[in-house]
């Protein structure tokens, strides 16, 4: 019976993402759950009326999880999201190239894409594990920037600085986020 | 039960507190607890309680630490802080001036107090 409850509480929480809080929060769960299993079966229940009573015990858990699932879109929608956008980007530099012989700077939609990748990336992931993706994005935009500016007034050493900015933008993000931890 | 129950739903805050201000201790303890001092009344949903957990943890009133279960799950055991006891004592001394308030307000012999503001119609129909 006890598997059965375990399978119970794997079931409510097995959506949510694996983050800190779902992860202590299953254990919690658990433990409660078979502490009072335990302790209804010793004080005479039936395993199955024992059973019921934990099941009906635990009330509605979505709630609990209500704020580590905001924000976070279907995992599912991400890749035929992913795929449209590589499709868009494609059909989006052929069509540059054709139409207006923008074969040179057109490439660029690529970093475009690379760009709007981290940032769906980050659209789909919790909160707290968007800081991978949204570095990528800063750095992607930065390379976009490096490039534009290098292209269209050729002096690329003054077009660097902006990967010095990128990294200055980096730090500042990182202390706001120390000082709003604390 | 159900009414009592709502009332007391707002206050699981301060009755966690009140508990963990004696010892640590964990979610089942605590439900048991609450389930025998009301005599099988009161009984929590798990939801709500992690939930109260949650809160109070992240208002800083407490902290948790695990338990060394070898068996199954661990227990999450949870201490009050110095500003779990300060927001505590707060909440008694809300508490005790409601309920002060209320009592007053619902005694039968005393609805003539207040009685300047009421219209003179209205006085005679209580």
């Amino acid at each position: 019976m006890t598997e059965k409850i375990q399978a119970h509480v794997d079931n409510l929480l097995k959506d949510a993402p694996r983050t800190r809080r779902v992860v202590d929060l299953h254990e919690e769960l658990l433990s409660g759950c078979l502490d009072k299993y335990a302790d209804l079966v010793a004080s005479g229940s039936s395993p199955e009326e024992a059973y019921d009573a934990v099941i009906a015990g635990i009330g509605d858990v979505d709630e609990l999880l209500g704020s580590a699932r905001k924000n976070v879109m279907d995992k599912k929608l991400l890749g035929p999201v992913s795929s449209s956008l590589w499709s868009l980007i494609v059909f989006g530099y052929l069509f540059l190239g054709f139409f207006f012989e923008l074969w040179h700077p057109g490439w660029l939609i690529f970093l475009v894409g690379a760009l709007l990748q981290n940032l769906l990336n980050a659209a789909f992931l919790h909160p707290d594990r968007r800081k991978g993706p949204l570095t990528g994005a800063l750095y992607i935009s930065a390379t976009i920037v490096f490039l534009i500016f290098g292209f269209a007034t050729m002096r690329w050493t003054i077009a660097c600085l902006i990967f010095a900015l990128a990294v200055a933008v980096q730090q500042i993000t990182r202390l706001i986020r120390v000082w709003r931890d604390d | 039960m159900s009414i009592a129950s709502d009332l007391i739903r707002g206050n699981t805050d301060m009755i966690i507190l009140a508990h963990l201000s004696r010892h640590d201790s964990y979610g089942y303890e605590i439900n048991k607890m609450i389930q025998q001092a009301s005599n099988r009344r009161l009984e929590l949903k798990e939801a709500t309680l992690y939930g109260a957990f949650r809160r109070l943890e992240e208002a800083g009133c407490i902290m948790f630490y695990w338990g060394d279960e070898s068996t199954g799950a661990r227990r999450r055991y949870y201490r009050i802080t110095p500003s779990g006891r300060v927001a505590l004592e707060q909440s008694l001394r809300d508490w005790g001036e409601a309920k002060d308030i209320i009592d007053t307000l619902i005694q039968k012999d005393n609805h003539t107090d207040g009685g300047e503001n009421h219209d003179r119609e209205n006085s005679s129909t209580c």
